[in-house]
This record gives structure tokens, C-alpha cells and sequence, in this order.
């Protein structure tokens, strides 16, 4: 047994927290996010640049061929930073369903322009009938002369307004089990009857709804196998779910150290709040979170890594405590810095908002109880 | 990062012949050694006695306490080997395997901390000649100890206590009230306890710790009726005598030794049966027509209460890591706060998972007769030993307050309320 990081995780590691420390305060954060596109090109050519784009793809593609864990050390360090760039989006669902699902061509086509960051994909699988099931795609993709034509909404997409291609998640037949008769396409945004607009609200990253109206794109757009998506696209959507864990926990890390240096600053009836023992209870329920939350992420990841078989089920498991988690420890942080806390300048809310849409995505934790309940065969 | 351990064909080998050697003694000496009633106090005299026997033979090879080193009892062995002999002796200890942690019953062979927490006090403050002359005889199991702390008046606020021992001569006369007092393995030869030895020297330096053999005049020990094993005592010291090289360490150093002391991380990380109990139980379980794990209910409970102790499995494999790289010398990571967030944990988790067994079961939960009883019983018992496991070492409350001044520091210290 051994719990501690590789040296070369340790160096990632650090090498992220003094770049992003340096670089991107809260300040900056909030300047991004207050941005239309919530996206900074100078941000992305930087993660590029340091290698972080491509990495979890291989090297035949121009990634590096990192493990989950590496991602899941830097994951880390972006939450701590409340970071938001079409990472995610891009490369870890958009870039890994191709990997899994893709054919040679389509791999070598897409791949290295996505690890050099040329290429933003975006990932649309929810729609107005929410979840993150196959049961939920109901997006129609209809044969017509040897092209297929979409019709449907897909809600609350990330990234879409970066994007050059959108991954669509589709319904090419009905019959038989929801898991049958999905296909993944890759359109590209400009195609004719395809509209997008970003969401107003109070969501961590800009999400979209994104309408298409008889979009018509060739066989070639269609990654896999028709009616094969979703299986390589459950092993996708997995990973994503473990890399989000691990932004997750570096997110309650920082809430923790903002939290317990505020409790020690602050004075109230002439002694720092820390004091209190009522104020102490919610730095410790920060430290429950959070400490839950590691190390069902870290060992997920490394069975994820090690390819063990019940890898989906830590997956999962990690999921419901990372999700619940995070915005629980956003709650007890506001509750640790009352005023202050609703200070747009002060940026704690920056955390509280990632927390609650983070909730839902890629399902919330009802919906991975549910599968940790299948995956224990009950 | 890796989970579990790996292990080098040598190794492999190692332990398979440990393992072997185990077996071979549990089948030579190991028969009628334990079982018997859960409940310590209806157990008989004779299968006590025939337990003490088979401890003193694993402490003959050193297996009471493996990872003590030789010349002290022990076996010298990493926490890792050690957990082979415990896996063997899981056969024996069948209550432990139901998910009491060191088990409930008197006649389980693990360490408890009882056993753990009185080396670790003599390792910390001990000099070597106490060292040398008092570990032998506990380390091989021969002696029965119990951590003779708490008063009436001084359970949280253990520094409060009221008990003193005065020096006269080449001994010690001590008088006092203790409470909550026994463990596992009764009856006990050797009392841990807390006294006062210095009426005028400042709070938490006027304390010294004390290892008071109990069949001496002046010590009486009294029953308490509580909700469920292992039972607690009340002593009352009146005037008792015992000689002066009973004393561990300078004197003066016993509230630093009872704050510090610890066990070797044992068996931490390890999953506790009642989760797999609840999994199974509700699987195998028809009513009305179907499995009870196809009651959306019962599956949200189910699955609630296996993450709930896979959290308490994964934050005890992180203390036993960090324990082993304390011992190695290679911690990177200073140990703050997680001993007593694992405390706090443990002790809200058995609660939590008492209810989960009623909610998901049912009446069954609080029935102790088979063939209605699940878990042959224990499950009632489980309701029962969750309540009075929330005291013991301090309260939930009194952890927190460690785990905070853990979080920010022992340099940024605040003064408490």
C-alpha cells in the first residue's frame, strides 16, 4: 500500500498550484466568468502549453499518455482554482469517446488537433426529459439518402459557445432497450439548422441549449457504430465522472483553507470567530467532506487505472460523496463567513455556484446511488 | 498511488509459512478457547481460563502483540505481517468478525486498546529500566490490563480528576473514585490508572500514571448494569498500598502520556461485516413476494449505509498508511487532524448503521432469538454496543474539539471558549 503521489504527480502537482496560484487569483476567475463566453483563448493556449491539454490522450495522437490519476492531481489543482476552460468538455468526454468509439481515420483526423487544443469539442447528451441515462436520449436521427438527419433539443450543454464541433448523443432507432438504437455524431456548429443560445442563471460553467431543427450531416459524422454508442460511451462518461470528483475535492480543499484562515482573522466579541465552537463544527464538516471525498476519488482512480472490475461501482460511489459534498462544504463555508461570504469581490460564491451545477452533472446523486445499488446486485 | 499491497514472491512466502504456523497452533492449542455468550458477564470460569492459556501461548511466539519488538514479547513484525495472524485468528474471534472492532467478546485475541494504549503510554514516557521490566509480561498477553482514567466527576474533562497518590516511604497510598472502568478480557491483574501525584503543580502537569496490580488490599471493584458489552466497572482506591516502582515514568508526565498514546493502527481499513450483513440479508430476503433489495426504500437505505462504510473503510486505510510511514520515518505529510476525524466517525457511524439495519429490516433489527433474530442476534446487540461505543476515549464533541486545534495548527493555536 502506498497513498502518497508518484514524484512525477508531485511535480504536476506543484507545477499546476504555483502557475494557476500566481496567475489565476479569484479575481482573475471572476473576470473570465463575468466574460460572455466565460472563456479566456490566453488561459487555453497556457494549459496547452504546459501539456495539460493532451494529456490523458496517447502519444500516437500528440497526447502523453498519462493515467486517470494524473488527470485526477491536475482535475485537482483546476478546482482548487475554481478553473473553467472547455477541458473537460473537450478532451476527456469529447476526446475519450473518440478514442473509444472512433475509427482509425476519425482518430487520427480529430484527435491530435484536439490534444494541441485547435479543436474544442463540446458534449450534448441531456435534454429537456433530464438524465443522464440512455433512457433520457431522445434526440432523433433519421436515415435520408445516405445521411442522417438530427431533430431535437439537447439542454444544459457546456462549452457549446467555444465549441467547433459538438458531440450529439443520439437516437437512431426505439425499438428494444433504451441502451439500443444510440449513435454518437460529431456535427460541426455551423451547420445549417443548428442554433445555440447560452443559459442565463446562476450556473458554474456558461451552459447552452442547443436546438437542432433538421441538421443534416453525412455517415461520415458518426463515431462508432450505429446504435452502438452507448456502450463505449458508458466507459466515457465514467472517467469524466472521476476527473469532476477529483475537481471536486480540490474545490472543498480551497474552501477549507479560505475557511479555516477566516475563522482565525476574523474577530467577533473580541476573539476570533474560530473560538466558536458552533463555528468550528462547520470547518469540520468541510474536513469530512472533503477527506470522504479523496480517498474514494483517489481509489477510484486508481482502480480505474489498475482496470479492475469494480472500478464503476468506486466510481460511482465516489460521485455521490464528491457531488453531495461540494456544495455541502460551499454551504458551511458561507456559514463560516457570513457577510463577506456574499461579496462578489471576496469570490467564495464562485465555489458555491461550480458546486451546485457540478450536483447534476454527469448525474446526480440519486442517480449514482441508483447504480451503486445495481452494481451491488440489488 | 496504490490501495493495496503488492507483494514480492519472497514475501508471499513469508507469509504463507506464517500463515501455516498460525493455523498449526490454533489447531493444536486453539480448541474450546473461545465462543461462549457474547454477554462477559455469564461466561464461564473455566472457558476464561482456557482463553488465558491460548493467549499465553500466541505470546510465546510473540503474537499477542506482533509488532512489539522481540525483546520486548513481540515478534518485530510490520503492521502488514501482523495482520495475517489476526486474519487467522478472526476464526476465533467470532464475534469480532461481526463487526464489534476488536471485538466484544472476552475471549477475543486481538490487542484492544486497553492492551495497545498502555504500551503505547510506557513507550512514550517509560524509562528504559521501566521499559525492560514492564512491557514482557503485558506484550505476551500474560497480564490483563485495563486504562483506569475516568471519575464521576472528570469524564471529558479527564484532567479534573480527583484520585491521588501520595508517596510514603517506598510506596504509593492512593485513594479515589474511578468509573466506566473494564474492558474485554476480565478479570483484570494490572490497573493503568490516572492519579494526582502533585496537589500544587499547575493542570496537566500534576498527573502521573501508575501500573496498580489489583490484588492488593484497599481495591475494590464494583459491576456497573450497562446496555451492552464490554461491561464497565466502578473502583474505589481506599487507602491502598502498592510500591513505589509501579510508577511509569518521571512522574508529573501523565496527561502528556494519555494524550499521546495510540495503537499500531491495528486493523484499520478494513470493511465491518453489519454493511455486508445488510447487503446479503436484504438480497436473500423474500417478502410479500419479493427480495427486500427490490424495495426502492430499502435499496436507498442499503446503499447509503455502504457508502457511509466505505468512507469509514478508506479514512482508516489513510491512518494506517500514514501510521506506517510515521514508523518508516517517510511521512511527508504531518498527522493533524485524522485520528480524531476517524474517532468521530467511528463513533457516528454505528449509530447510523443500527438505524440503517431497523429501517431496512425492520422489527427483526431488535431480535436477539433465531431463527427471526438476523446476524444470529448480534444485530440487536449492534443497536445496543453503537449507543455505548459513543463515549468511550471522549465524546463526539470532545473529538471535534481535538480534530479543530488539529486543522489550524499546533503554531496558530486560538484559545478555546
Amino acid at each position: 500500500m502506498d497513498l502518497s503521489l508518484t514524484p512525477g504527480q508531485q511535480m504536476l502537482r506543484d507545477a499546476a498550484r504555483d502557475f494557476l496560484t500566481r496567475e489565476y487569483p479569484r479575481k482573475v476567475i471572476r473576470e473570465i466568468d463575468e466574460t460572455e463566453s466565460g472563456f479566456s483563448p490566453e488561459l487555453w493556449r497556457q494549459m496547452v502549453d504546459m501539456g495539460w491539454v493532451g494529456m490523458i490522450l496517447p502519444e500516437e495522437y500528440g497526447g502523453m499518455g498519462s493515467s486517470f490519476t494524473d488527470l485526477g492531481v491536475l482535475y485537482e489543482e483546476m478546482g482548487a482554482a475554481c478553473l473553467s476552460s472547455p477541458h473537460h468538455s473537450s478532451v476527456v468526454l469529447g476526446g475519450l469517446t473518440i478514442l473509444e468509439a472512433g475509427n482509425d481515420k476519425q482518430k487520427k483526423k480529430i484527435l491530435p488537433s484536439i490534444a494541441s487544443g485547435q479543436r474544442i469539442l463540446a458534449f450534448a447528451l441531456t435534454e429537456p426529459d433530464y438524465g443522464w441515462g440512455p433512457g433520457s436520449v431522445k434526440l432523433a436521427a433519421t436515415r435520408k439518402n445516405g445521411h442522417f438527419v438530427l431533430n431535437g433539443t439537447k439542454l444544459f450543454v457546456p462549452d457549446v459557445q467555444v465549441a467547433d464541433q459538438i458531440l450529439v448523443v443520439a437516437r437512431t432507432s426505439s425499438r428494444g432497450s433504451p441502451e439500443t438504437g444510440i449513435t454518437l455524431f460529431l456535427v460541426d456548429k455551423g451547420t445549417a439548422g443548428l442554433s445555440s443560445r447560452i443559459l442565463e442563471g446562476w450556473t458554474g460553467d456558461k451552459l447552452s441549449e442547443v436546438i437542432f431543427n433538421n441538421v443534416e450531416v453525412p455517415a461520415s459524422a458518426v463515431v462508432g457504430r450505429v446504435g452502438g454508442g452507448w456502450a463505449p460511451l458508458e466507459r466515457v462518461l465514467e472517467k469524466a465522472s472521476i476527473a469532476m470528483c477529483a475537481y471536486s475535492v480540490g474545490g472543498m480543499q480551497r474552501l477549507l483553507d479560505i475557511s479555516v484562515e477566516y475563522s482565525q482573522n476574523r474577530i467577533a466579541f473580541g476573539v476570533p470567530i474560530g473560538t466558536f465552537q458552533r463555528v468550528q463544527d462547520h470547518v469540520i464538516e468541510i474536513v469530512n467532506d472533503l477527506e470522504a471525498a479523496r480517498w474514494t476519488t483517489y481509489e477510484a482512480l486508481w482502480k480505474l487505472d489498475e482496470r479492475q472490475s469494480d472500478a464503476p461501482l468506486a466510481i460511482s460511489m465516489a460521485s455521490v460523496i464528491a457531488s453531495e459534498g461540494f456544495p455541502h462544504s460551499a454551504e458551511a463555508a458561507h456559514r463560516v463567513h457570513a457577510g463577506i461570504g456574499i461579496d462578489k469581490e471576496y469570490g467564495l460564491y464562485l465555489y458555491t455556484k461550480k458546486a451546485r451545477s457540478l450536483q447534476h452533472y454527469l448525474g446526480d446523486p440519486v442517480h449514482h446511488r441508483k447504480q451503486v445499488g445495481r452494481l451491488l446486485g440489488m | 498511488m496504490r490501495f493495496e499491497n503488492v507483494y514480492t514472491p519472497e514475501q508471499e512466502r513469508a507469509r504463507e509459512a506464517l500463515r501455516k504456523e498460525v493455523r498449526e497452533l490454533i489447531k493444536a492449542k486453539g480448541k474450546g478457547v473461545s465462543g461462549g455468550p457474547v454477554d462477559d458477564r455469564t461466561i464461564s470460569r473455566d472457558l476464561l481460563k482456557r482463553n488465558k492459556e491460548f493467549r499465553i501461548e500466541l505470546g510465546k511466539k510473540g503474537w499477542f502483540m506482533p509488532t512489539m519488538p522481540k525483546k520486548y514479547g513481540g515478534a518485530g513484525l510490520s503492521p502488514d505481517m501482523a495482520s495475517v495472524i489476526y486474519d487467522e485468528l478472526d476464526v476465533l474471534n467470532e464475534w469480532a468478525a461481526d463487526g464489534f472492532p476488536g471485538g466484544v467478546g472476552p475471549t477475543s485475541f486481538v490487542p484492544n486498546d486497553h492492551s495497545t494504549g498502555m504500551v503505547g503510554i510506557l513507550n512514550k514516557i517509560g524509562t528504559e529500566e521501566q521499559k525492560d521490566r514492564m512491557l514482557p509480561p503485558l506484550v505476551r498477553g500474560e497480564l490483563v490490563t485495563w486504562e483506569v482514567f475516568t471519575e464521576p466527576e472528570a469524564g471529558s474533562d479527564l484532567p479534573s480528576l480527583q484520585t491521588t497518590a501520595v508517596r510514603d516511604g517506598d510506596e504509593y497510598v492512593i485513594n479515589g473514585h474511578k468509573m466506566w472502568i473494564g474492558g474485554n478480557n476480565a478479570p483484570p491483574d494490572v490497573l493503568m490508572t490516572l492519579a494526582i501525584t502533585d496537589p500544587n503543580a499547575p493542570r496537566h502537569r500534576n498527573i502521573s500514571v501508575f501500573l496498580i496490580p489489583c490484588n492488593i488490599p484497599g481495591v475494590h471493584i464494583y459491576p456497573i448494569d450497562c446496555l451492552a458489552p464490554p461491561y464497565k466497572n466502578q473502583i474505589i482506591f481506599e487507602d491502598a498500598r502498592f510500591p513505589a516502582s509501579c510508577a511509569v515514568g518521571e512522574g508529573g508526565d501523565g496527561w502528556v502520556a494519555f494524550n499521546t498514546r495510540g495503537g499500531d493502527g491495528g486493523r484499520e481499513g478494513e470493511r465491518r461485516r453489519p454493511i455486508d450483513e445488510l447487503i446479503d440479508y436484504s438480497k436473500e430476503t423474500i417478502r410479500n413476494g419479493q427480495r427486500l433489495s427490490q424495495d426502492p426504500e430499502v435499496q436507498e437505505i442499503v446503499t447509503k449505509a455502504y457508502v457511509d462504510n466505505e468512507i469509514h473503510r478508506l479514512l482508516g486505510l489513510r491512518n494506517r498508511w500514514m501510521a506506517e510511514q510515521n514508523r518508516a520515518g517517510t511521512a511527508k505529510k504531518r498527522t493533524t487532524y485524522e485520528g480524531g476525524q476517524m474517532t468521530v466517525y467511528n463513533k457516528q457511524l454505528g449509530p447510523r448503521n443500527a438505524d440503517a439495519l431497523l429501517k431496512a429490516w425492520g422489527p427483526v433489527a431488535l431480535i436477539a432469538n433465531e431463527p427471526w433474530g438476523p446476524m444470529r442476534g448480534a444485530a440487536e446487540m449492534y443497536h445496543r454496543h453503537a449507543i455505548e461505543q459513543t463515549h468511550p476515549g471522549g465524546t463526539i464533541e470532545i473529538n471535534k474539539l481535538r480534530m479543530f486545534r488539529s486543522v489550524i495548527g499546533p503554531g496558530t493555536r486560538i484559545p478555546a471558549s
